[in-house]
């Protein structure tokens, strides 16, 4: 059940959760090669890419040390 | 006897043409009439992707043409097919064409949706008819993303019936990334730019929204955390900082999740409580204390984003949600 707004507010609401995209992304997944296929091929290339730049000072999305710090606390 | 049969006949065409225009239908509340543009998205790794492309920011991943025909609503949009590839590209072997989607369909496949109406002085009659002729054509999906006439990616198809009712709609290039660079390579992509979904549409215009997220308010914080992302993936940063393959699925890295479900968390509802303005400066304040500041380099290199209103800098607005919010 989805939410419909309209001006005069919210009329339903329905927790938000990651899930697998619908068929519509789920295409488009397909579409850039990535959807769940164990017999696509990816060049080396590509999958390279897909690897985390080696070291974390030239990553602009590795999570600063207090706060891994912070969420590796909790996970315990 | 002429002149009568001449005057119905010319009555009959403006009744047809008024016919046309007035159809409307309520749905659950939003007005829905020929000629709207609907926009949507989706809570998953491609949405990010897609909004990495662009040199600008725009939300959204999927559009198409809403179109009433015997009461009923419908969407006309461009949607490719996936076809089994093992050694090919899978653009190569993508198929698809233009459809006519019923909207309660089209709906269950979305997350977000938003209805904006065309600008006032586009030809809603010229757009609907570019729609059903590109069906009845069955114009080919574009996998790659080319500017070309003869097959139509979703916002593309979108962007020229918009044309077609006297609307133009400007691409938006490629960002300069050499890590996206190989892979529009891989699949083929040539074309230097495109047009994102969020090109389409103007905030003015704004009719309403059907959404799974907890509010409209709730989708915008999803959205500025894509800006954020957008801001930090500058041109040195490989697609591997921000997402991970596991066996051929595509998925944000943890800390990348963790991060954009903290945005959202950040704003669970409270429609028009917040002004975009406001959740764009917390959500750059929250990637800043989650991710860090950008080093002197980095700063260099997103201030050299291009700004809508030509400005340069770090502080922008929330620029790539439809303009006048």
């Amino acid at each position: 059940m989805a939410t419909t707004i309209t001006s005069n507010g919210i009329r339903r609401r329905q927790r938000t959760a990651w899930s697998l995209p619908g068929p519509g992304a789920l295409a488009l997944a397909m579409l850039l090669g990535l959807g769940s296929n164990g017999c696509a091929h990816i060049p080396a290339d590509v999958q390279a890419e897909f690897r985390a730049t080696a070291d974390p000072i030239d990553n602009n999305f590795v999570p600063r040390p207090a706060v891994a710090e912070a969420e590796a606390h909790m996970r315990e | 006897m002429f002149k009568s049969v001449i005057m119905v006949v010319a009555a009959t065409i403006i009744w047809s043409a008024n016919a046309w225009a007035e159809p409307r239908i309520d749905y659950k509340g939003l007005t829905l009439r020929p000629g709207q543009i609907v926009v949507a998205d989706g809570l998953d790794a491609i949405s990010v992707l897609i909004s990495l492309a662009t040199t600008e920011f725009r939300p959204f991943s999927h559009s198409g043409i809403l179109v009433i025909e015997d009461g009923d609503p419908y969407i006309y949009e461009s949607i490719g097919k996936y076809a089994f590839w093992q050694r090919e590209t899978p653009t190569d072997v993508t198929t698809g064409e233009v459809t006519r989607t019923e909207f309660a369909k089209f709906l269950k496949r979305q997350r977000h949706v938003e209805i904006y109406e065309p600008p006032d002085h586009v030809d809603r009659g010229a757009v609907v008819a570019f729609a059903r002729k590109s069906l009845i054509d069955k114009v080919p999906f574009d996998a790659h993303f080319g500017l070309d006439r003869d097959r139509y990616y979703c916002t593309e198809f979108v962007a020229y019936a918009l044309e077609a009712g006297g609307h133009r709609i400007d691409p938006i290039p490629f960002r300069d990334n050499a890590s996206l660079a190989v892979l529009r390579r891989w699949l083929g992509i040539r074309e230097p730019s495109m047009i994102p979904p969020g090109a389409l549409v103007d905030q003015e215009n704004y009719v309403g929204t059907i959404t799974s997220f907890p509010s409209r308010t709730t989708y915008h914080a999803f959205s500025a955390a894509k800006m954020e992302l957008h801001r930090r993936f500058t041109e040195d940063q490989k697609l591997g900082n921000v997402f991970v393959v596991t066996n051929n699925r595509l998925d944000l890295r943890p800390a990348v999740q963790t991060f954009v479900e903290n945005a959202m968390a950040a704003f669970p509802e409270n429609e028009a409580q917040f002004s975009l303005a406001r959740i764009e400066a917390r959500i750059q304040a929250l990637g800043e204390a989650y991710f860090g500041s950008l080093q002197a380099g980095r700063r260099k290199a997103a201030a050299a984003t291009p700004r809508e209103d030509g400005a340069q800098g770090e502080t922008r607005t929330l620029t790539g949600y439809p303009t006048g919010s």
